[in-house]
């Protein structure tokens, strides 16, 4: 239905159950705000009063107490967690070993599922891309790159008396700063992932547990 | 119950996941498209059943109520 034939207040009370129903699983949502949308344009006429408009919304309830009406308290054999919810957190935590497509069947599984909210979807998705493989390339790619610029700096020189002088170039001690940096970003990848995966768990039991 | 008209939509929606009523969408006259619900034959017995549960459970409450009038 166009927005355009429904009363402005009737607008404005679906722009609050929008809002509302962001707890909603994604099916449940589009249904209920479909349905609401319906039944504003057959009991409101775009010109109706604002008095009149007030009753038909008043009659219609808070947006806050129907979403809940609608929510996972009141589900029921929809709502729970199978095979595809416990396949798609390991896959997002570990997936990306798997040549990286691991973590995005992952994905796709997460966003495919109605048990999770686009909330819990988003941080699944983005805390962190690639889950723990992120972190483990992270090492790869820190380590060798490191070990190259100590080398470089370290150099043994072998001077025409059989003297043998070590030259050791400053930076190298201060990339020790550098590496407590990527020390905290690579616990903070590592640490991430897991919480994101405990996380995904636990709403996916709570919707189980309710239904 | 149902307190206000908004939440009889929640509660269409959990009757149908439960399979005791089927909807289809049909034209209507003057703007978009409804939806219809009907019984399916599951929401018919829990429907008699139901009907049954509530003739005893009114009559005991009748018992009660006519009591007090007669005390």
């Amino acid at each position: 239905m166009n927005d355009s034939t429904l009363h402005p207040l009737a607008r404005d009370y679906l722009k609050r159950l929008k809002k509302a129903a962001r707890s909603l699983p994604r099916a449940r949502r589009t249904e209920l705000i479909g349905e609401i949308e319906a039944h504003l344009g057959e009991a409101l006429p775009a010109g109706a009063s604002e008095a009149e408009a007030l009753n038909v919304l008043e009659r219609l309830g808070e947006p806050a107490k129907i979403v809940a009406e609608a929510g996972p308290g009141s589900a029921t054999q929809e709502a729970r967690a199978g095979l595809l919810e416990w396949m798609a957190i390991p896959l997002l935590l570990v997936g990306g070993f798997i040549v990286g497509i691991g973590w995005i069947v992952g994905v796709v599984l997460l966003w495919t599922s109605s048990i999770w909210t686009i909330r819990d979807k988003l941080i699944g998705t983005l805390v962190v891309p690639g889950g723990l493989a992120t972190a483990a390339f992270l090492v790869i790619g820190v380590g060798s790159g490191s070990g190259e610029a100590c080398s470089g700096f370290v150099t043994t020189t072998r001077g025409p008396h059989g003297v043998t002088s070590v030259d050791r170039g400053n930076s190298c001690s201060s990339s020790g700063g550098i590496n407590y940096l990527a020390l905290a970003l690579l616990i903070v990848l590592v640490v991430l992932p897991i919480l994101t995966a405990i996380y995904l768990g636990r709403r996916a039991t709570r919707a189980e547990a309710a239904a | 119950m149902v307190t206000s008209e908004g939440t009889l939509y929640p509660l269409l929606s959990r009757l149908r996941r439960a399979g005791v009523v089927e909807t289809s969408w049909r034209e209507s006259p003057s703007g978009p498209p409804r939806r219809y619900y009907r019984l399916t034959a599951s929401g018919r017995a829990v429907l008699e059943a139901f009907t049954g549960e509530w003739a005893s459970f009114r009559d005991a409450v009748d018992h009660f109520l006519n009591q007090e009038k007669a005390a």
